[in-house]
Order: C-alpha cells, then structure tokens, then sequence
C-alpha cells in the first residue's frame, strides 16, 4: 500500500503526538504502574514547540483543559 | 502509588489468532530498543516489550524528559504502523506500563468483552487524517468575482462618494467575512459529508494553531475517518473530487495516513470503578 504522507515531517508529528497521547484506549488494571498523565501532554507539547512563547501559549491552552492541540484562538 | 516496580510496556490490543501473522512487528524494535512480543490470553493478545530495569531509568524521569518521550512516542508509533500494514490493532494510550506479563493478561480478561467489541469496530480498516486549509486571499478574489452581493458593494464604492465610500467599504469587509465564512462552512461540510460516506466511521480532531501547522494558510477542518481497507481506493478517489471543486476557492484538503485506529479507540477501561488516568 502506497502511503500517501503528503506533508512536512512537523505536522507528522504533531499528528502523532495528538493519537499517541490523546487517543487510544486508556487500559488500566489492577498491575498498572503509570498511564499517559495529563503532565505528559505538556511535554509532549515542549517536544514540539521549541520557542518559549509558543510554549506559553500552548500551556495556557493546555490550562484551559481544550485537547492537545487547542482549537485556534478568534 | 505501587511497590511494584514497573516492567511491561504496552502497545495494543490484537486478536490471538492474529500474533503468528505479526512478524512485521516483531522485527520492529520497541521502547528503549526493547523487543516487540505478545502476551496472549484467550481471544485477545497485547503487544508489549519489556522496559529498562527501573535501576537504570526511573520512569518518572523518562516521562519528564521531552527527549525521551519523542524517541518513546515514535517507536509506539512505529509498532503499531507494522501491524496496521496487514493485521487489525486496537492502540493503547502511550504511556500504559504494567508491572509484569501476569499484570498485562489480568488486564485484558477484565475488560475482554469491552476490548472484544472495540476490536470489531476497527477490524479490517485503518485511519485516515484529513485536513482542510483554507487560503483567505483566494478565496476572497475568488468571492469578489463569484459572489453577487460582494460584486454589487464593489461597484457601489466606485460610484459613492468619498465619505458614503468610506462606510460601504466597512460594511462590504463585513460582508466578505462573512461570505468568506460561509465558504469554508460549506466546503468542510460538503467534504466531510463526502468522505464519510466512503467511511466506516469519522472523528473530530482539534484545529491545530500555525505555529504547529506552520503553513500560511488557515486550518479549518481536521478530521479523522476509519476506512475499511477494500474501500481505501473509493475515499482516496473522493478526496481527489472534493480537492478538485474547492481547490479553485483556495482551499487545499491534506491527506495522512495510514494511521493506527488511535481516533477511534478512545476508550477508558478503569481497574474498578475508578476511571481516570493515573501516573505514578
């Protein structure tokens, strides 16, 4: 099957930073050490947004509870 | 929270009958370089991979380390891509951590019949991402010749005076907006509505800001749509048609893919009746 990526490699990881750590079953058992925390966004955030005002706004949209990547503001 | 010291990570959900068939990801390397494996319990398998002795790396260390958690987030990424390329996967949420293979199996026989029925839903297809970006310039050339109310307040402002001119063009910026507004609400619907007929099932993922699109143009749509994988040609020739008619309004529809079925397996399975996501 022939992929069909057609976009740069930032907005790939983007794409998967928002599956990897937003969707997907959270499985949790009684043998459940650790699952993705809500910390774990953010840095997911920092690993994509390198600029700290960027980072800022991220964190406030993060703050806000909105999902991963936040709606854009009007 | 636990004296037991973390051990097993895991990657997904597939069916038993599935893991001799999954030697596409055994070849693939897991976190921290670790082998892919599965550990099977009735219908249902997990793909999994031991991590580091918790001497070398504490795992609260690793979820604090962006480096980490990018190389992490690939490699599950990379896991659940080889099986996608032939057999169904149920993804699990980065991060998940059981303390051994027992802890992993005790898991899946709690949720088996939830784990079952969400597998089904997924069988046989994968997902696909759509976005739509919208270039406002375009679209408002595009508007200025196509609509009739923008092209009669255009023509307005040159006979008006210059003061009546002042307060037309105000109110025809008002009204390009709108118009403009109108546009991209009938192409994402017009699109969407297309796509889904081509799909088995469709999510709405949020609108990400350009510092993280980095594109000029405005994202107005990201979709994601779960396509069984006979139909694949039938929605690739559906994106193609709809890129087709709205291209020449200035809207570009992207497509990524294959994904894991992560936007349609978003599913809390709590230990009891305890729900939330929990870190250590």
């Amino acid at each position: 099957m022939k992929v069909r990526i057609g976009h740069e490699r930032n907005t790939a990881i983007a794409d998967l930073l928002d599956r990897a750590l937003n969707k997907g079953v959270v499985l949790w058992g009684e043998a459940t050490i650790s699952l993705a925390g809500v910390d774990l966004v953010y840095v997911g955030l920092k690993v994509l947004v390198s600029s700290v005002e960027t980072a800022q706004r991220m964190r406030s949209v993060h703050a806000s509870d909105v999902a991963l990547l936040g709606r854009r503001g009007a | 929270m636990s004296a037991v010291e973390p051990r097993i990570y895991a990657y997904g959900i597939v069916r038993s009958c599935d893991v001799h068939d999954l030697a596409g990801a055994r070849s693939v390397h897991g976190v921290s370089g670790r082998a892919v494996r599965t550990v099977a319990c009735g219908r249902l398998a997990a793909l999994v991979s031991d991590l580091p002795a918790p001497a070398e790396t504490s795992l609260d260390d690793v979820w604090h380390d962006p480096d980490r958690i990018k190389s992490m987030v690939l490699d599950h990424h990379r896991v659940l891509q080889s099986v996608i390329e032939s057999r169904t996967v149920l993804p699990v949420r980065f991060g998940a951590v059981f303390s051994d293979d027992d802890g992993v199996a005790t898991a899946l026989v709690q949720h088996r019949q939830a784990l079952v029925d969400a597998l089904e839903r997924v069988d046989g297809a994968r997902e696909w991402g759509v976005k739509i970006f919208c270039d406002r310039d375009v679209l408002g050339l595009r508007l200025k010749r196509d609509s009739d109310a923008v092209r009669v307040a255009h023509e307005q402002i040159e006979a008006a005076s210059a003061g009546r001119a002042f307060f037309l063009r105000r109110q025809l910026e008002q009204c390009i907006g709108q118009e403009i507004r109108q546009a991209m609400i009938r192409c994402v619907t017009d699109s969407h509505q297309r796509l889904s007929a081509a799909a088995r099932a469709t999510a709405t993922l949020s609108i990400q800001p350009p510092a993280i699109h980095r594109r000029a143009d405005e994202m107005v749509w990201n979709g994601a749509y779960l396509v069984a994988r006979e139909r694949e040609t039938r929605f690739f020739a559906v994106i193609d048609a709809v890129r087709d008619v709205c291209r020449r309004s200035g809207f570009d529809h992207e497509l990524s893919g294959p994904w894991a079925p992560c936007s349609f397996a978003d599913y809390r399975l709590g230990a009891s009746d305890d729900e939330g996501s929990h870190r250590t």
